[in-house]
């Protein structure tokens, strides 16, 4: 998904040196990674939209201190994630999260059943559907910190290492907010398998 | 290995990125633990669904979007912060740490010049005139530290000598 660093590289020096179909480019490459990150990270649509564009102008305005140092997509995540989290906070919007409780009770013996998705039928796809629309509320009943990590080592592929630097944490505390994030998220997968109500 | 301990490992396992022995390990605590394995089919079925979640595609109209808001003041400040050229010039004045450090010798030898004045005009003077005219040598000296002191004091906090100090002084680059 990411660029070859040679081809990023000369796209950056040719819209630093003011070749706007360089810039054109550069936001036709990115704009579906951005676009899809900002989307679930705030949650509705014309504010993704609104947020995305904002991503580029400051792209564009900061173009001449992109240093390198960091690969431009990951530099474009931090002004994506900077950009959402002014965006929460503008909100003041409280995320309510589902608990979980564990019943011990519920406990059953036997494994659960998976069906074989190697050619998934109407029903498996249906199933799969469902799984992602538990998963979707899930991550939107993450916590800002724990959605940020979890949307860009999970979703959009990014390594520690991006995800350290785009947003200025050490590799550790990544590691603890990811497996923080899949652990709320697991749970309401094991509600949604155990049949139960979210 | 203990339900606790394989809490720990469970994404690194679902991952694939356990150690041969803590996968063994791993796989012996499941044989016999069904909760455990509950929980690794809900991670691995948790890891499945995010990695294919449905991408949203960017609406088609945001390039014409960002460039429509991208000012023309914007663009030329991007023009001139890319296409300014490197300081041609640098700063002719020392910094003011530097004038520190420069000032210090420059005082010394004030002093030692002015000890030296004072020496050699009073043997040709009288006990009597001499007596004003040390005196009024120990003023002009004590005047002239107090300024000096006074310059170093602004040299510091300006970062430049003032101009009557370089003429009291004589002291040039």
């Amino acid at each position: 998904m990411d660029t070859p660093s040679w081809a990023e590289a000369t796209l950056i020096a040719r819209a630093q040196a003011q070749d706007d179909t360089a810039f054109d480019q550069i936001v036709r490459l990115y704009a579906d990674r951005i676009y899809n990150y900002v989307r679930r990270m705030v949650g509705n649509p014309q504010d993704a939209e609104d947020i995305t564009q904002e991503v580029f102008i400051r792209a564009y305005q900061g173009l001449s201190q992109f240093d390198g140092r960091a690969s431009f997509s990951t530099w474009l995540f931090r002004i994506a994630t900077n950009l959402c989290i002014d965006h929460k906070r503008r909100q003041s919007r409280r995320v309510q999260t589902v608990p979980y409780h564990h019943d011990d009770t519920d406990e059953e013996e036997g494994d659960w059943e998976f069906p074989d998705t190697s050619q998934p039928s109407a029903l498996e796809q249906l199933l799969t559907k469902e799984l992602h629309e538990v998963v979707e509320r899930a991550i939107e009943a993450l916590s800002p910190k724990l959605k940020t990590v979890l949307l860009l080592y999970d979703v959009e592929g990014l390594s520690y290492e991006q995800i350290a630097d785009a947003l200025g944490i050490p590799m550790g505390t990544v590691k603890s907010r990811l497996f923080a994030a899949r652990e709320q998220i697991r749970k309401q997968v094991e509600v949604y398998l155990r049949g139960g109500t979210e | 290995m203990t339900c606790w301990q394989f809490k720990r490992l469970l994404w690194s396992y679902v991952e694939g990125t356990v150690g041969a022995a803590e996968q063994q390990a791993c796989e012996a605590h499941l044989a016999r633990c069904a909760r455990c394995r509950h929980q690794l089919q809900a991670a691995q079925l948790t890891r499945r669904a995010l990695q294919s979640l449905p991408r949203h595609s960017a609406p088609v109209h945001l390039l014409e979007r960002v460039r429509a808001e991208i000012p023309a003041s914007c663009a030329d400040e991007t023009v001139a912060a890319v296409h300014q050229a490197p300081r041609a010039t640098r700063p002719l004045l020392l910094p003011a740490r530097l004038w520190r450090w420069a000032l210090a010798p420059a005082l010394g030898v004030l002093v030692a010049l002015l000890w030296w004045w004072s020496q050699s005009t009073t043997p040709l003077m009288n006990k009597q005139a001499r007596e004003p005219q040390t005196q009024q040598a120990s003023q002009e000296y004590a005047d002239t530290c107090i300024e000096v002191h006074q310059q170093l004091e602004m040299a510091e906090w300006a970062g430049t000598p003032a101009a009557s100090y370089l003429i009291t002084t004589g002291y040039t680059r």
